[in-house]
């Protein structure tokens, strides 16, 4: 019976087509999860998770929509159009990163054993403008940011989704904080000028801070007795939004069904209803 | 029905219907090239014992007559559903070594179908795991320095619950 005698077969010892069958069988998610078992298994996970961003990001055929205001606007804010400008190592596109098309193997051997959770994919927004070729402008997207006499900060709310005709995908949707030192300290060329929004460094806005503007008087002894900072307004370039591509990997997978799609038809219900109305009031005029 | 032997590695011999015996795309071209006459000579499976051999004649007995796969599957509808259906479930409750003895088989003997149910069963054992858990299911050494393992989960953070 040499069968007795023989180790025990196990997981690790399946040959590695296998395992990649059986591991792409999985979510994103848990995918990523399994990675952290072992060295091997990570890099079958990873060889796996970057096979499916290369489909997702060039075959679906998605556009990303972005939206950015303070909170005081958010009836009044327009959308973007994002382009894709390509997958990168890390979150600087000025720094020596290799696209996603000419990624290095994944090599234990090596210093930088996995590049994948550190892809970042990157997104240039520019405003949606009919009067301009294709209705897209060519400026970047912009907005201006007010931060009130006293205050440190202002809150910023930020939004994108994945829009295919009769299909939407919510990316993310929260807020972030941008405070008065960092503005002003972007507004004199500083080399820091990414954003994070929401939890974690999953989603960043890299901004491009210009034209500080002192928009209303500092307050002499405000709440803390002493003389407060002025209002001051900046204008803000949005140079790109970045996102983790393993995160929107799993988001363009889970294509769940949102709160923004529910709002969607919420607003065009009533839509439909008021036509007969427009009707008439032409006929009145 | 014409029946056929298949030769185990642990030199069993067993007699299977021909048509059972073909839903093992291996067999089935062996069986054409030869002209389809085995009835006096046993097939040898050289990677397969008696065991496993016994249970994947089992898995064929029972879906010996289910229709070919669709030729044109969509390898992205299958790779997100993990559905497998009862008989094959309970089939599949074998101890884990068996179950990776059967996956190899049904690898070598080139039985798509099973080795599809073998990948989804091993694929639910690991979903909705911790790395710790899925570790200890399948007996797997935890070979990443505590800086390495920090790092992938910080990385990673967007996938925890």
């Amino acid at each position: 019976m040499p069968h007795a005698i023989e180790p025990k077969l196990q997981f690790e010892d399946l040959p590695r087509e296998l395992l990649e069958e059986i591991l792409n069988l999985m979510p994103t998610k848990s995918l990523v999860i399994a990675s952290r078992t072992s060295k091997y298994i990570h890099d079958i996970a990873t060889y796996i998770i970057s096979r499916r961003l290369r489909h997702a990001l060039h075959v679906e055929g998605y556009r990303l929509v972005f939206e950015c205001y303070e909170a005081a606007d958010m009836y009044n804010h327009p959308y973007n159009n994002c382009e894709y400008t390509g997958t990168y190592i890390g979150t600087e596109s000025s720094a020596p990163a290799a696209k996603l098309n000419s990624l290095p193997p994944f090599d234990g051997e090596k210093e930088e054993f996995n590049p994948l959770p550190k892809l970042y994919t990157r997104y240039t927004p520019t405003p949606f403008d009919a009067s301009c070729q294709n209705g897209i402008s060519n400026s970047p997207a912009s907005s201006t940011v007010t931060i009130d006499s006293g205050d440190l900060f202002t809150q910023v709310c930020a939004s994108a989704s994945l829009v295919k005709l009769g299909s939407m995908i919510p990316v993310f949707e929260s807020f972030f904080r941008v405070r008065r030192e960092w503005l002003d300290r972007a507004c004199e060329g500083g080399d820091d000028n990414i954003v994070w929004v929401g939890m974690g460094e999953d989603v960043g806005l890299e901004l491009n801070v210009s034209g500080k503007r002192i928009s209303g008087p500092a307050i002499h002894g405000g709440v803390r007795g002493r003389e407060e900072d002025p209002a001051v307004q900046y204008h803000v370039d949005y140079e790109s939004l970045v996102i983790r591509a393993t995160y929107l990997l799993e988001m363009i997978e889970q294509k769940k069904p949102a709160s923004f799609y529910q709002s969607i038809s919420l607003v065009s219900q009533p839509e439909e209803a008021p036509m007969p109305t427009m009707d008439t009031s032409l006929v009145v005029f | 029905m014409s029946t056929i032997k298949l030769l185990s590695s642990d030199n069993a011999e067993l007699a299977v219907d021909k048509e059972v015996a073909e839903r093992s795309i291996l067999i089935k071209n062996m069986l054409e090239d030869v002209g389809g006459d085995m009835s006096d000579q046993a097939i040898p499976i050289p990677n397969v014992n008696e065991a496993v051999l016994r249970k994947v004649i089992e898995w064929c007995e029972h879906h010996k007559s289910d229709p070919p796969p669709p030729a044109d599957e969509d390898s992205d509808s299958r790779k997100k559903s993990t559905d497998i259906e009862e008989w094959d479930q309970k089939f599949m409750q074998v101890d884990q070594e068996m179950l990776f003895e059967i996956i190899l088989a049904a690898n070598y003997l080139d039985i798509k179908p099973l080795l599809d149910v073998g990948c989804k069963t091993v694929a639910n054992m690991i979903k909705g795991k911790s790395p710790e858990e899925i570790r200890k299911t399948f007996n797997i050494q935890n070979d990443f320095t505590p800086e390495e393992e920090d790092q992938i989960r910080r990385e990673n953070e967007w996938a925890e619950e």
